[in-house]
């Protein structure tokens, strides 16, 4: 079911007594969760196993208080039939919310229990914003490169988020501004930047046919313990997205290529460096590398300058 | 439980079991989609155990099985399913287990390349080969096990397993057959830009029903090509055998790479279109 669906359920108080939780949203879930619980007047019970609770729902007792249990990725669950109708068939006024943190749609318990599915999805750019300048007064520019450097994740956005309002009321006298304070801890390093922009900054300067700031940057993401794979594989997407733009005959290259907006201006600070069988070669080169580590070839510490050396 | 095929296989399991003598540590090896599964399932069915303890193969998981190995009284089997993708560390935390293993407890492994596991776990294990399917065991499992309602043409084509009759099946055949067709068509007359889209009908993770297996997907189109070179052949065509030929060379290529551990299936099939857009354009 769609998020808005679960949404007017909290609304009118019909909440189904069992649901499953995915997508990466873990604030959101937690959120939501918190709100079903205030709706329905349930406590909330992290469980570690759905069989910790199999022999209390459905007893009758004097004592016995309901409550809005939640558990995480629980296998067994997934796999038993038999405990899953006990269960279910026998929460009566309890709720039981389960999350995933991946699905197979293949499973029978998924394909039974698709109903029952809620996806957090990422939230899009413009609500992500919005939500994020209702928890602090930061500028627009300012506000974008949060989002940035948090990967677009709600969560993580409320945890810088979190650092900042430490930090300003460290001393109010001072009355340190939410631009100011963002800008400092951002340079500072307290707010983390994954390796990402040091990431793009390397795949620019491979697609803009830079060696040396190549080799510089290479040198850099090494230090950050940047993993070679992901490496290789953030470079080989760039690549194809840049070889998609430069050869898209089209005006509506979205359209064409099927790729973002923010692909498409990625691509473009690129264009024209290198010929598109240049292109070719370096995806071929990339893949094959990637081949290799996982077959035993070669081994993934030399892997970045074995294509780099290969290119150029 | 219903085995289809594997007479061999399950009557060399069956007499030992019956006469007590299957062995405490065993791994079977097979295919995607032979039946590894469902093979450890029909011997844990015939041996009647108490316990059926199904372990992940991380590294705490395997040492929780462990844990449990040496709690449980009763006759228990633990199977670690697809163990290719176990760490080095994991595997080591079976060997002391695999060597001396703990009454009443039979251990079974499965994986589609034994060369994945350490030399030292194989030579503890019985190790158990799922031999390749007659074309009249495949279409048995399809009319018999899943009722399948479509050619059998197709499935003797492109399957050469019970879970690629699934996989087929789950998913449309005939519209796979289509889009292989298309495929063949299309994919040295389109831009360069659009060649890669013809990615986004194709399913790498394996989770999506709504798209196509790779791999049947590329015997699909490979099959094709082998039909459209036969007609080639009968017309003295020698352009388009060539052109043919060279296709079916391609999903020869890349299909050996899809048995890779953990490779990017995503940037092969790109591979795919790029190998073949060079070969016949």
């Amino acid at each position: 079911m769609e998020i808005q669906e679960l949404k007017q359920m909290i609304k009118s108080a019909d909440i189904p007594n069992f649901l499953i939780f995915i997508g990466d949203e873990w604030m959101v879930k937690k959120i939501y969760i918190e709100q079903i619980s205030k709706v329905k007047k349930l406590g909330i019970k992290y469980i570690d196993a759905v069989s910790d609770i199999a022999g209390s729902v459905g007893s009758k007792s004097l004592f016995n208080q309901n409550y809005l249990y939640v558990c995480t990725d629980d296998k067994e669950f997934m796999t038993e039939e038999k405990l899953q109708q006990k269960v279910i068939d026998n929460l009566s006024d309890n709720m039981l919310i389960l999350q995933l943190t991946s699905v197979d749609k293949r499973l029978k318990f998924t394909k039974t229990y698709n109903n029952s599915i809620v996806e957090f999805k990422t939230l899009n750019e413009a609500v992500l914003k919005r939500y994020i300048q209702k928890e602090i007064y930061l500028s627009d520019r300012n506000t974008e490169i949060l989002m940035e450097v948090c990967e677009y994740n709600y969560g993580r956005c409320l945890l810088e988020i979190d650092k900042i309002k430490s930090y300003q009321s460290y001393d109010e006298s001072m009355e340190l501004q939410a631009d100011v304070v963002f800008k400092y801890l951002l340079d500072d390093g307290t707010i983390y930047t994954p390796p990402k922009e040091a990431l793009w900054d390397f795949i620019k300067a491979v697609l803009q046919n830079k060696p040396k700031l190549a080799f510089d940057l290479w040198y850099d993401l090494k230090e950050l313990e940047a993993p070679t794979l992901s490496i290789l594989s953030n470079l080989y997407n760039n690549t194809k997205q840049l070889l998609q733009v430069q050869t898209c005959t089209s005006k509506d290259i979205a359209k064409t290529t099927g790729l973002t907006a923010w692909q498409i201006k990625n691509a473009k600070e690129c264009v024209g460096r290198w010929r598109p069988g240049d292109l070719v070669y370096l995806m071929r080169l990339i893949q094959q590398t990637e081949s290799s580590i996982k077959s035993g070839k070669i081994e993934e510490s030399i892997a970045v300058e074995y294509i780099l050396t290969s290119l150029w | 439980m219903k085995i289809v095929g594997q007479k061999n296989l399950t009557k060399l399991i069956d007499n030992q079991i019956k006469s007590g003598d299957f062995p405490r540590f065993s791994i079977i090896v097979g295919d995607y989609g032979s039946g590894k599964k469902t093979l450890a399932n029909y011997i844990i069915d015939k041996m009647k155990v108490t316990i059926n303890y199904n372990s992940g193969i991380s590294v705490s998981q395997i040492r929780d099985a462990i844990a449990q190995m040496h709690k449980t009284v009763d006759k228990s089997v633990f199977t670690f399913f697809d163990a290719d993708n176990m760490s080095a560390q994991a595997e080591n935390a079976l060997l002391k287990v695999s060597e001396e293993t703990p009454n009443n407890v039979y251990i079974i492994m499965t994986v589609s390349d034994i060369s994945s596991i350490l030399p030292t776990i194989k030579s503890r294990a019985i190790i158990y080969h799922i031999p390749p399917y007659s074309i009249a065991e495949l279409l048995e499992y399809a009319h018999e096990v899943i009722k399948a309602k479509y050619d059998d043409d197709i499935i003797s084509q492109l399957c050469e397993t019970p879970g690629e009759i699934n996989l087929l099946y789950e998913r449309d055949a005939e519209a796979l057959w289509e889009y292989a067709y298309k495929a063949i068509d299309n994919i040295a007359e389109v831009g360069g830009a659009n060649a890669f889209k013809m990615a986004n009908k194709i399913d790498f993770k394996g989770d999506d029903v709504e798209k196509f297996d790779m791999q049947l997907f590329l015997k699909a189109f490979r099959q094709i090509c082998t039909e459209k070179m036969s007609d080639a052949v009968i017309d003295g065509d020698k352009d388009n055998i060539n052109k043919y030929g060279a296709g079916i060379d391609v999903v020869n290529h890349i299909i050996q790479q899809l048995h890779i551990t953990s490779i990017n299936k995503s940037a092969l099939f790109d591979m795919f279109i790029l190998d073949i857009r060079k070969a016949w354009m």
